[in-house]
């Protein structure tokens, strides 16, 4: 149940579902981490833009997948792009593509 | 002779546009044409009437069955968008669908070029864009450089192919590296050759950066992004499976809302698949 956000969406109390890692694949922050607003500045200085929620809504088309596969999604996806969304139009274009991946290929 | 002056002597060899869109650009030019005439003109080429029919009452255009003759559907899509539509399944039908060079496959082109057109049809909708006509033809044909190559430059297109794989580099830079061209200069020259209006031709030169210059052009940035999500959807195969990054400046221009693309994802994916049906099968 993973939800990819912006750090402008960030809120207090929301529990981080995958691990947030650098561009090295180190892990940052750990998963089941409890945001607080310190987060926000946190995030800025390490150059993250988005990272996963966990979502309890139940319309979430992505709840159907597992972690795993969303994690394969994603690098896929990225593979292919080789650039990061920089504003909220482009984190809309990578979900939509994110979600086309899920449900081609999973 | 060089690949570019082998490219430059295709295009000029090529024969002129479909009679039936040689004939509609006449008819229409004259005011006194009535929307009759035109109709019979396109009627004159029944391939082209059940396919446009079919086009028409499709989700796409959003009619569903309502539309039973040519005069219908001049009426109510206008007689540019129609004629449009014809040139488009023409230039189809033009290029030959069997010339397979490694990966690369006509038909799979295609079904990327209709994506594109959809795509940019759809986001010129969603910027509030009255003049539609020419959105849905300029994705469609944005691409067409690729096929001069096919069709005159095939061995060194093998290399350009080839040098996609070993490199994973977009297409447009292989070719570059190559040919000394790329697609959408190759493109130019073609629909310079067949006389398309400019702004149809500034979308196939300057699809890739998205603007002309410091001028605002919706189409352009327009069909810039329909490229860009009809790779990242893997609609049709452009070439390479790469995902170019959009030039920042086409969202000043466009000035898309926040959530649309998440939001229209699958109705992109069920048009698209209902509309390459409708095109390319013969």
């Amino acid at each position: 149940m993973a939800k990819l956000i912006s750090i402008d969406e960030l809120k207090e109390g929301m529990e981080l579902e995958l691990p947030v890692k650098n561009k090295f694949g180190q892990i940052l922050l750990s998963a089941n981490l409890k945001l607080e607003e310190k987060h926000k500045l946190i995030f800025k200085m390490w150059g993250i833009d988005n990272f996963y929620i966990k979502d309890t809504g139940a319309s979430d088309e992505k709840n159907q997948y597992s972690e795993e596969q969303i994690i394969q999604a994603k690098n896929s996806l990225e593979k292919r792009m080789g650039w990061t969304p920089k504003n909220m139009i482009e984190r809309d274009l990578y979900e939509m593509g994110l979600q086309g991946i899920l449900e081609k290929y999973y | 002779m060089n690949v570019t002056e082998k490219i430059m002597s295709g295009v000029n060899n090529l024969p002129t546009l479909p009679t039936v869109y040689s004939s509609l650009t006449e008819a229409i030019e004259n005011p006194k044409t009535s929307s009759d005439k035109l109709a019979n003109i396109i009627s004159n080429d029944q391939v082209s009437v059940f396919k446009i029919l079919k086009l028409v009452n499709s989700p796409f255009y959003g009619f569903r069955g309502k539309i039973d003759t040519i005069s219908q559907a001049i009426l109510h899509l206008g007689f540019n968008e129609v004629k449009n539509t014809v040139f488009a399944l023409s230039v189809i039908n033009f290029f030959s669908k069997d010339k397979i060079l490694l990966n690369f496959r006509p038909v799979d082109f295609w079904a990327h070029s209709i994506a594109v057109g959809i795509v940019t049809r759809i986001v010129g909708a969603e910027i509030g864009e009255k003049n539609l006509e020419n959105y849905f033809l300029a994705g469609i044909i944005h691409d067409i450089g690729k096929l001069i190559f096919l069709e005159y430059a095939h061995d060194e297109y093998v290399k350009v192919l080839e040098l996609v794989e070993s490199k994973r580099c977009f297409i447009k830079d292989a070719e570059s590296e190559i040919m000394g061209i790329d697609h959408s200069h190759a493109g130019q020259l073609l629909a310079n050759k067949w006389k398309l209006p400019q702004s149809i031709q500034n979308s196939i030169l300057h699809h890739h950066k998205g603007i002309v210059g410091n001028e605002t052009d919706l189409l352009v940035a327009s069909v810039h992004v329909g490229d860009i999500v009809s790779r990242m959807l893997e609609l049709g195969y452009p070439g390479d499976n790469l995902v170019p990054e959009p030039n920042h400046k086409v969202w000043d221009i466009l000035k898309i809302s926040k959530g649309f693309f998440p939001q229209v994802r699958k109705r992109l994916i069920n048009d698209f698949s209902q509309t390459i049906r409708l095109m390319l099968v013969d």
